[in-house]
């Protein structure tokens, strides 16, 4: 009975060695805006033998582990860096990072990133139809960095101009986007880019989209 | 005594009036008011005169493993690069149907909240079923 509770035992342990990390889950939350930032994730070989790791992946092409060697011996600590590119994102972020070792186990880390809003177009579509002339806007308006200001404004297809107009100086801005022909006769679609700077000097790229839809030919 | 009481219940309601109205990070009472609606499977079967277009709210790599057939993946983690497929494939006929997991999930609320708020969507609503009882109904994809 006691071999029986020392083989379970020895099994036990055997289960939980090779890498162990400190924590799988890391949750940051961000005042303020930021290019990308950086995280960790501590982990330990508690195993008896060397553990190599095999490939690391993850879940965005935006987040980049990195580890300072490739083996690891018992008893011995690590850290797995993070570099998690931001970009143009905000809200909430959900990052999956696996790693792969030789000793056939694979470790799913998280990274939680909770971003600030930047900034917040509404409505992020305008959609003009057949009847449609005038003028359509939407409005930016700016969260973080004051002053900024909107330093390039290009739809995609021709077929639309716009135009930025300030409303609240540094902060608020009007999008107005005109269809060029009224009565053409085939639809278009167009993806705004509004280019801004903040007082930082952090570049950040914001879409909306312009959509015309003209009238179904008569039967 | 009475004017004194009533004078010192209705004080806090000036600065709580002020916050609310004032306050950076106060609600969205528009659409605390008017909240998305959640309706049946059921029903919204039992009204296609509209075409529907499917909104998956779930994480990635859920929806990679099963999804409704021609529903769009479509979550707050992953909004700025899937958005505009789903506004490619809106037109103004479309109803949009957003589920998630269901039993009570919060992630096709949050995506229909904020669907309606930036697109400005009026034919808008949430599964209320969710993927763990349309699962069984639907062929996982190849």
């Amino acid at each position: 009975m006691i071999r029986f509770i020392f083989l379970g035992i020895s099994l036990a342990s055997l289960a939980h060695a090779g890498l162990v990390f400190e924590q799988t889950r890391v949750t940051l939350e961000l005042a303020k805006p930021v290019e990308r930032l950086d995280a960790e994730f501590p982990f330990k070989n508690t195993g008896t033998a060397v553990v190599t790791v095999t490939n690391i992946t993850a879940s965005c092409g935006c987040t980049v582990p990195a580890l300072e060697k490739k083996n690891y011996a018992a008893d011995e600590k690590g850290v797995l860096k993070v570099r998690f590119d931001i970009g143009d994102r905000q809200g909430p972020q959900n990052r999956t990072i696996t790693v792969f070792t030789d000793d056939g186990a694979s470790h799913t880390l998280s990274l939680i990133v909770n971003l600030p809003m930047r900034s917040l177009i509404v409505p992020r579509l305008l959609l003009y139809r057949a009847s449609d002339t005038g003028d359509k806007t939407a409005t930016v308006t700016y969260y973080h960095d004051f002053p900024v200001e909107i330093t390039a404004l290009t739809s995609s297809d021709p077929a639309f101009t716009v135009t930025s107009a300030v409303e609240k100086e540094g902060a608020v801005f009007k999008l107005t986007a005109r269809l060029v022909n009224p009565a053409a006769t085939q639809p278009a679609r167009s993806t705004v880019l509004v280019r801004s700077r903040g007082a930082s000097g952090l570049v950040s790229l914001d879409t909306y989209y312009l959509r015309y839809e003209p009238a179904a030919p008569a039967p | 005594m009475i004017r004194r009481t009533l004078l010192l219940l209705l004080l806090p309601l000036l600065p709580a009036g002020l916050t609310g109205w004032l306050h950076p990070r106060q609600p969205d009472w528009k659409q605390a008011l008017n909240p998305v609606p959640v309706v049946s499977i059921a029903r919204l079967r039992a009204s296609p005169a509209a075409p529907t277009l499917w909104i998956d709210a779930r994480e990635p790599a859920l929806y990679a493993r099963g999804h409704l057939p021609g529903a769009l993946n479509l979550s707050e983690t992953n909004w700025e690069a899937n958005l505009p497929a789903v506004i490619d494939a809106w037109t103004p006929r479309h109803r949009v149907a957003v589920y998630c997991d269901g039993g009570g999930c919060e992630a096709s609320h949050a995506v229909a909240r904020r669907l309606r708020r930036e697109l400005a969507l009026t034919q808008i609503v949430i599964l209320g079923e969710g993927w763990q009882a349309l699962a069984p109904a639907v062929t996982p994809p190849r």
